[in-house]
């Protein structure tokens, strides 16, 4: 049984599992975004959060507790100065996990662990991002792809800064989740993070909906003969990877990624595979 | 007559080695061979097949699209194609930070051409 117990062991004695972690920790601090294994990341997050409050209190006894866990004698100014500014006003919760893909060799989950507001920040990447596309979505539904690549979308940081303030429920142009994520990262930052996000926020969607205007020109004589009124069938397919979603894709990915056995066949009690 | 055997076994044992050797070898004779379970025919390849029906790879289920670049991703994991992209653009920024600064230091007569940072390359589909 291993009820309440707070700590992984990892098949390590105590002394090297501590100072695994320490060194977990150091590098963490270092740079400011690791990637390790998921049970050894959550392990450090807790330790590396702990700390942190130390670098807060900024007294001459966390400062010692400090010296005495950190192994790089450069990182402990570092925790003093830019993480207890940065971290002033946030009430704990300094580090993120991100889930990534298992690795090849031994199929271990692997997470990328990284402190929240740091000059990489991989949560705010992937936001500007999500805001990017929905809003190019947004601009498609009323305008053709071509248009909307010649003039981009407009607005992007007065649409974001009002997005700010609305709640779940509230419409707008964002999805929910994106709009919670966007809230989020942006709680705890100045002005400068709204125009990192602006331009951030619209390379990749731009770059395919000009990669779709290619293909458009090239099955331009099909479509037109095609002549499908409803907007996803407008909007011409790429010859791209199995459950790729273009701009303006409304299905769900299941059904993507199983392509053709994802549509229901023609003749009568046939149904898609669930 | 099997359980002569097992008499004359048992009393051959104790009186050489007066039980110094218990265990596997002295159980073994004392079994006779019908005991021992073996396969009485060859299975065949349709109960082979029923056996490993439900061995195969299961359906991943939480395949969502990634929002910000409509890829195919696990759900509660990061997009890799995002990942990937984001870090190259990371690495790539601290390589030209590295090169500036050192050129700034060797002072160099060459025109220093300031390349601007590679947000994405266009995938090739």
């Amino acid at each position: 049984m291993k009820h309440g117990v707070a700590f992984r062991k990892f098949s390590r004695t105590s002394s090297h599992r501590n100072l695994m972690l320490r060194n977990l920790v150091t590098s963490l601090f270092e740079h400011e975004q690791i990637r390790t294994t998921l049970p050894k990341a959550k392990d450090t997050a807790r330790l590396a959060e702990k700390i942190i409050t130390l670098g807060k209190k900024n007294n001459e006894t966390s400062y010692r507790q400090a010296q005495a866990f950190i192994l790089k004698p450069p990182v402990l100014p570092k925790l003093f100065t830019t993480f207890a500014e940065r971290y002033a006003n946030r009430p704990g919760g300094y580090t993120r996990i991100h889930r990534l893909d298992n690795r090849f060799g031994d199929n271990a989950p692997i997470a990328l662990l990284e402190l929240v507001d740091n000059p990489r920040d991989f949560k705010l990447e992937m936001t500007a991002r999500a805001v990017g596309r929905e809003l190019l979505n947004e601009k498609l539904r009323w305008d053709s792809p071509r248009g909307v690549v010649n003039s981009g979308v407009q607005n992007a940081d007065i649409v974001v800064a009002k997005e700010l303030h609305l709640g779940g429920l509230d419409s707008g142009e964002l999805r929910p989740t994106t709009r919670r994520n966007l809230q989020k990262v942006m709680k705890y930052r100045g002005r400068e993070a709204l125009t990192e996000i602006g331009e951030t926020i619209l390379a990749k969607p731009v770059a395919e909906a000009k990669m779709q205007l290619r293909a458009d020109s090239k099955e331009k004589e099909k479509a037109r003969k095609r002549g499908n009124p409803n907007f996803v069938g407008s909007f011409p397919v790429l010859p791209a990877r199995a459950g790729v979603a273009s701009p303006g894709e409304t299905r769900p990915a299941m059904r993507l990624v199983q392509g053709a056995l994802g549509r229901p066949a023609r003749w009568k009690g046939r149904h898609a595979l669930a | 007559m099997a359980s002569l055997a097992l008499h004359q076994t048992r009393s051959f044992i104790s009186t050489f080695r007066s039980w110094a050797l218990p265990g596997l070898q002295s159980l073994l004779e004392l079994l006779p061979p019908i005991v021992l379970a073996v396969p009485k025919s060859k299975i065949s390849h349709s109960r082979k097949s029923m056996r490993s029906a439900n061995k195969g790879l299961k359906d991943k289920r939480n395949i969502v699209n990634c929002p910000a670049c409509g890829e195919p991703k696990l759900a509660h994991h990061a997009c890799k194609a995002c990942y990937s992209a984001i870090m190259k653009r990371f690495r790539m920024e601290t390589k030209r930070l590295a090169t500036e600064t050192t050129k700034r230091m060797s002072g160099g007569s060459w025109s220093e051409v300031k390349a601007p940072p590679m947000i994405e390359s266009p995938k090739d589909s």
